[in-house]
């Protein structure tokens, strides 16, 4: 979250000498980031950004701490002034507030919806203009000034990071100078309308008031109920500071799609202790600029109130992390200026558990010691750091400020790691790698597919994953085949390209019930034309890389969306075919599409990536060229596995041309043991011609 | 019966005769001499014309024919002209020994086409305008060279060309053909170039070879069973052959050759270097490139076998500028190319700039030890968001806008999450919850990070991993998609330090973004990393001094931190034993925080459109 800290109303509370540019990046290296330095009316404006964790210094005090802690550290004296948190914020003075008791309040709350309530009365209250500096200083921090009432609630809620409302007391006050109000859970269907004229039927279990008759007079945390507003006639006033349940407040601001900045400080959670100096404060504050006069007692309603607790933390530890040895000193000062008390607990002297000795870390006596090594830190939390629970967030404090940029950068030295790899993802970077040289582009398409591609592609809807919260129609399901994203990338490409060729290699995501899917990583490539033999000879290259064994046929029963002539299935590893002339109708395509598609991680699996050596022949190969008349349709796979197997001196056979009937074969002749010589190879040639002709009808073309 | 004075004599050019009939036939009159020197059309050779003088009278001979052993002179008359009257007469010599040149270079053809091509049998001639002589039979076209040049070998050697009469019979005897239907009962004219076998043959003659001319073969024309070939004397040669509208196929084929001969010639000459041969011999302005040009006139039907022949025109001249190449002579230089001529490239792929990063973010993690794993892209929730210190409804969930996998068990599941609103919202005891408790709803992975506690409950320590994995986010905008790529550092051991995540850090971005880009940490705050960092780089664009890129010279680039102890806790390791380190990072993002990529907007690189893929 960001908020914006003029650097004068910062200054109220820190004494320093630092630059706003120093302080912008000091405070970036150990605190809060300063994105950058704006400008109001001439003066600078920090724009801050406050982790979530961190509502303690979502205010102008909360970052004047930090900068009190992290500034001098850089060699820059700073000064933590009007801490709210010191012993003088806890009052307020009564002659300024001329208090009379005339009015009183009846008032319910529930300690788990609302840990703390404060409130009070004021009388003779005028509704004007806030003075200048105040409208200045709200300004500069982004909140628009109103009337001196609700600016004065505003002022509280920069100042300290403590949220306040005003009621108009006669709006709900149910008997002369009497007042109820009852703070409980919405029930489902109750109606209020806020501040901002919206009317809100309550999803139930939101934190409300009511005025007794049943009447909501404030959405708690978010926003106040109109019924109950300042108005300009307004004379009485009821000043309000609380602190909710964090889950409820952030929950109502989620169902109702209404999200305030009090809203969003009481969602991270409040310091019940910040309130009571906050409700002081703005007492004052109001009797000075309404001219009112306090009107009733203290209201202050806090039955479980904070309990300091510590966590401590092993020297070795904090020495670990940081990588460097910490003084005890430097370990005192940095958590002391953040608001916490630390011991530091020596194991060695430790008779009894419960007499634990401590040490005065700032004697003289312990101060040039370098802490032992079994020394436990033991830190005392103040009430508005309740984020810090356990020893590493002790570390996290020491470390920020003692500064990330003062830690050496080192390389881990340890054993070895165990980290097992992942099999697939080298191959699949060697695959790409040469799809990339055989003149292929990859892309990347989205995971995601529309319900229109899952019924064109003719997907089971119900055995795929489908997005609950869709960004958009083209978004819903995740794809359980990679064809129909590919295939519409073909198409869009086709508008300003002839030909394309294109792969992709992606997880597709099979469904199985009550699981997770089967993320099985798989290559598609995709090429314009009747490009059958190009994609099935990548197959066979991909195939041979890995020591993958083909295992081809034609596929039995129609495979869906192919042409089912022109389809060869690849064993279970995948498929090669062209995209039939209906597919393409329906997704526009208007020239052939041919589509490689394997199962990279079943290649893997599969894979025998180790060579063997064969030894290198010692006699020259012979070759010659057959050429067959073949009965029409004969598949010529099969005829080349079986006149390669004919014989052991036969070493290799090959297509080398096909015309009309005739095949010619390129077939190789080899021995490991001699020379071969016409009459070797004579025998031989006749068996192949005689294998020809008997099994598959084939007979030698004689020239 | 006329008498032909011509026959024997054919250099006379005046004579007198006597004047047998004179008759009116249509506008003209028709004149029969008792003898004449007028030789009248037949044979192929065209009529003479000229002037019959008589007293009262001048006739202009216009042609003359025979009829019935008649020579008839057909005039136009001026004057009157008598039966038995005398006359003068003259022929137009200059036309009479200009078609006599082309009767005997016709003859002289015929020999050179003979003894070029033996076999062929003379069907007819013309001796006209056009003149040819026509065979049964074919000639290759790539005779007509060897023919023009055997003819005017015949006409240098200036042999005499006699004409004399024989009977039938001797005729037979000595001539090499007769032709058919010739009168047995008269003798019959011949003539004979020396040395060659003599012709029957009524026309004039030229006395020797030499008087001819200089002879080109203008073309050979060949049709289903005869050939033409066309011949011209030179100094009466037309130059304007392709001034035609059309150009017959075969003269084009014989063009073509015309122009090979001479190339080859040229080149066998050897005065030039083979590639300033080429140049003349096939460049643009070579005189193959104009005949080329001209195919155009060459009826359709033939062009594409006309593209044939200058195909092999080319690929011989080529081939003599080839071996020409191997033998050319020293000063010149054979190992000259033009380099200067862009190089033949191999086939040109791309990666996607997505993988390109991956690739290369790996290699530099695998340098100090990491390793790639993967891990799921779709995740339970527990992995996700659970494990990693997010229990149900923690505000930190919202940093992530995710996307939730409809599930038939989502309503109970609703159910369970009212129950625990009240609960506190640390993690009780994560390791206690049941299977069926942790693995209930499913989320598309909105970072890597779930590979964290998968990684721990391999159970194998020390760790150090990388996991690249597909990630998912509601949002697309110009530096968002929903989908994107992260990759997520883990390293745990014990004893690990702020100092190694930092070390780590600097090694990875020095090797990848170079050693003028400078890191830092900045304090953070993430629910599974506890302390926290965000973890910014200077920018690339202005080196710090702040621009529109950056916020004020920093790019902030993802988070880090030391893993929280709730975090190693669910993954099954002990905290107070074990700690460590990790970080997740946008490929796309750390990948265009390269300087110069000058990407702008992140949807770009999922747009499929091959003309970005292609600049990768």
């Amino acid at each position: 979250m960001n908020i914006l800290i003029p650097d004068n109303w910062l200054r109220e509370y820190l004494e320093t000498k630092a630059t706003p540019k120093q302080i912008k990046e000091y405070l970036s290296l150990c605190g809060p980031s300063v994105e950058r330095i704006l400008e109001a009316d001439g003066a600078p404006v920090y724009d801050v950004e406050i982790t979530t964790n961190r509502p303690d210094a979502m205010s102008v005090v909360g970052v004047a701490r930090e900068a009190a802690a992290i500034l001098p550290r850089f060699g820059i004296a700073a000064k933590l002034l009007q801490d709210p948190y010191s012993e003088k914020g806890l009052t307020f003075s009564a002659e300024k507030v001329k208090p009379s008791m005339s009015k009183t309040l009846t008032i319910k709350t529930d300690p788990i919806l609302n840990p703390r309530w404060t409130s009070i009365v004021f009388e003779n209250v005028t509704v004007k203009p806030s003075p200048d500096w105040l409208k200045k200083k709200l300004e500069a921090t982004g909140i628009r000034s109103l009337n001196n009432i609700i600016d004065s609630t505003n002022f509280l809620m920069r100042a300290y990071g403590q949220p306040a409302h005003a009621f108009d007391f006669d709006a709900i006050a149910d008997k002369p100078n009497h007042a109820t109000m009852i703070l409980r859970a919405s029930k489902k269907g109750e109606r209020l309308t806020t501040l901002d004229g919206k009317t809100h039927t309550l999803p139930g279990d939101d934190i409300v008031i009511e005025d007794g008759k049943g009447r909501l007079i404030d959405l708690c945390g978010v926003m106040g109920a109109q019924n109950s507003a300042i108005k300009a006639t307004t004379k009485t006033v009821i000043l309000f500071l609380q602190t909710y349940d964090p889950i409820r407040i952030k929950k109502s601001m989620m169902r109702l799609a209404h999200r305030t900045e009090a809203g969003g400080l009481f969602e991270k959670g409040i310091d019940s202790e910040l309130v009571l100096p906050a409700f002081f404060k703005g007492v004052e504050l109001i009797a000075e600029l309404s001219g009112g006069r306090v009107a009733s007692k203290v209201y202050d309603i806090y039955p479980k109130p904070y309990k300091p607790y510590t966590v401590s933390v092993a020297r070795t530890k904090i020495d670990a992390y940081i990588g460097t040895h910490l003084a005890d000193k430097e370990i005192v000062d940095i958590l002391t200026t953040l608001g916490f008390k630390c011991d530091i607990v020596i194991p060695g002297a430790c008779t009894e558990r419960s007499e634990r000795v401590t040490r005065n870390p700032s004697s003289p006596k312990s101060g040039s010691r370098l802490g032992g090594r079994d020394d436990i830190i033991r830190v005392t939390v103040p009430s508005f750091r309740r984020d810090v629970t356990i020893d590493v967030d002790i570390i996290e404090e020491l470390a920020r400020i003692y500064g990330y940029h003062n830690i050496t950068a080192t390389l881990p030295d340890t054993a070895p790691p165990m980290t097992g790899r992942d099999p697939v993802t080298p191959w699949e970077e060697d695959i790409k790698a040469r799809l990339r040289d055989w003149g292929y582009t990859e892309t990347y398409t989205y995971s995601m597919i529309s319900e229109e591609l899952m019924d064109i592609f003719g997907l089971d809807k119900t055995k795929a994953y489908k997005i609950a919260n869709p960004l958009s129609n083209e978004w819903i399901y995740m794809r359980p085949n990679l064809l129909p994203s590919v295939l519409q990338a073909v198409k869009e490409n086709l508008n300003y390209r002839n030909e394309v060729k294109l792969f992709e290699l992606s997880m597709v995501y099979q469904y199985r019930a009550n699981d997770l899917p089967i993320e099985q990583p798989t290559l598609i490539i995709v090429m314009t034309g009747e490009r059958f033999y190009e994609l099935k000879g990548i197959a066979e290259s991909i195939l041979d890389l890995l020591g993958a064994q083909m295992t081809g046929s034609r596929p039995v029963k129609n495979i869906n969306h192919f042409i089912p002539e022109r389809t060869f299935l690849l064993g279970d590893c995948g498929v090669v075919g062209e995209i039939n002339q209906d597919l393409r109708v329906m997704l526009g395509i208007k020239t052939p599409v041919t589509i490689l598609e394997l199962d990279v991680a079943k290649l893997v699996a599969d894979a025998k990536p180790q060579k063997t050596y064969i030894p290198i022949p010692k006699y020259p190969s012979s070759y010659e060229d057959l050429a067959f008349i073949l009965p029409p349709q004969t598949p010529v796979g099969p005829m080349i596995t079986a006149l390669k197997s004919t014989h052991p001196l036969v070493t290799d056979v090959s297509l080398l041309d096909q015309y009309e009937s005739t095949s010619t074969f390129h077939i190789t002749y080899l021995s490991p043991e001699k020379n071969l010589i016409t009459e070797d190879i004579h025998p031989v040639r006749e068996k192949l011609i005689a294998l020809a002709k008997q099994k598959f009808g084939a007979t030698l073309k004689t020239t | 019966m006329t008498s032909l004075i011509y026959m024997t004599d054919s250099y006379k050019q005046e004579f007198t005769a006597r004047v047998v009939s004179c008759v009116k036939k249509g506008s003209g009159w028709e004149i029969v001499l008792d003898k004449t020197i007028f030789y009248p059309q037949g044979g192929g050779q065209p009529s003479d014309k000229g002037t019959i003088k008589g007293t009262h009278g001048k006739a202009t001979v216009k042609h003359v024919k025979m009829q019935s052993g008649e020579a008839i002179h057909e005039c136009s008359l001026e004057g009157a002209m008598g039966q038995g009257e005398s006359v003068e007469c003259a022929i137009d010599w200059h036309t009479r020994y200009h078609n006599m040149r082309v009767h005997s270079a016709g003859h002289i053809v015929h020999e050179a086409v003979i003894a070029t091509c033996p076999g062929l049998i003379p069907k007819k001639g013309d001796h006209g305008n056009n003149p040819y002589i026509e065979y049964l039979g074919t000639i290759p076209l790539d005779k007509k060279y060897p023919i023009e040049t055997k003819a005017n070998i015949i006409v240098q050697s200036n042999v005499p060309i006699k004409t004399e009469f024989v009977t039938l019979e001797a005729l037979k005897q000595r001539a090499a053909w007769t032709p058919e239907h010739l009168p047995a009962n008269k003798p019959l004219r011949i003539v004979e170039i020396q040395g060659y076998a003599p012709i029957p043959d009524g026309g004039t003659q030229v006395s020797r070879t030499a008087e001819v001319g200089m002879i080109t073969i203008v073309r050979l024309e060949n049709t289903e069973e005869s050939v033409r070939v066309y011949y011209a004397l030179q100094d009466t040669v037309q130059q304007e052959h392709f001034n035609e509208p059309t150009i017959t196929t075969p003269n084009f084929i014989g063009l073509l050759l015309e122009v090979q001969q001479d190339a080859l010639a040229i080149i066998e000459q050897g005065e030039k270097t083979p590639d300033q041969l080429r140049l003349e011999l096939m460049g643009g302005k070579s005189e193959l490139s104009k005949l080329t040009r001209q195919i155009r006139l060459v009826p359709v039907a033939d062009r594409a076998n006309v593209g044939v022949v200058v195909n092999e025109v080319k690929q011989s001249i080529e081939q003599a500028l080839g071996e020409k190449v191997s033998t050319s002579k020293p000063g010149f230089d054979s190992n000259w190319i033009d380099v200067t001529i862009p190089g033949k490239r191999p086939p040109e792929g791309h990666l996607h700039i997505v993988s390109q990063a991956i690739t290369e973010i790996t290699r530099i993690f695998e340098r100090i030890g990491f390793t790639r794993v993967r891990h799921p892209e779709v995740d339970w929730d527990w992995y996700a968001f659970e494990s990693l210190n997010m229990p149900p409804n923690h505000p930190a969930r919202d940093e992530w806008e995710t996307f939730f996998i409809e599930s038939p068990s989502l309503s109970s599941r609703g159910a369970k999450r009212r129950g625990d609103l009240s609960s506190s919202m640390g993690i009780a005891s994560p390791l206690e919850r049941s299977r069926n408790d942790k693995y209930k709803q499913i989320v598309l992975t909105p970072h890597t990070s779930n590979g964290q506690v998968r990684e721990m409950e391999k159970g194998k320590l020390p760790i150090r991993m990388i996991n690249i994995a597909k990630c998912y986010r509601r949002q697309s905008d110009v530096s968002h998609v929903p989908m994107f790529h992260q990759f997520e550092g883990l390293y745990v051991d014990k004893n690990v330090s702020i100092g190694d995540l930092k070390g780590v850090m600097d090694f990875f971005f020095k090797n990848y973004y170079g050693p003028d880009r400078v890191s830092r940490l900045r304090p953070f705050h993430f629910q599974f990393t506890e302390p926290s960092f965000e973890v910014d780089i200077n920018c690339g664009v202005c080196f710090g001094k702040g621009c529109k890129l950056c916020k004020d010279g920093w790019l902030e680039l993802g988070g880090s931190g030391m893993v929280h102890p709730n975090v190693l806790r669910a993954g099954g390791i002990d905290p107070n034993v074990y700690s460590g380190f990790a970080f997740g990072w946008g490929v796309e993002r750390t990948s265009m925080m390269k300087s110069g990529t000058k990407l702008d907007d992140v949807r770009l690189l999922y747009s499929n459109d091959v003309r970005f893929l292609e600049q990768f």
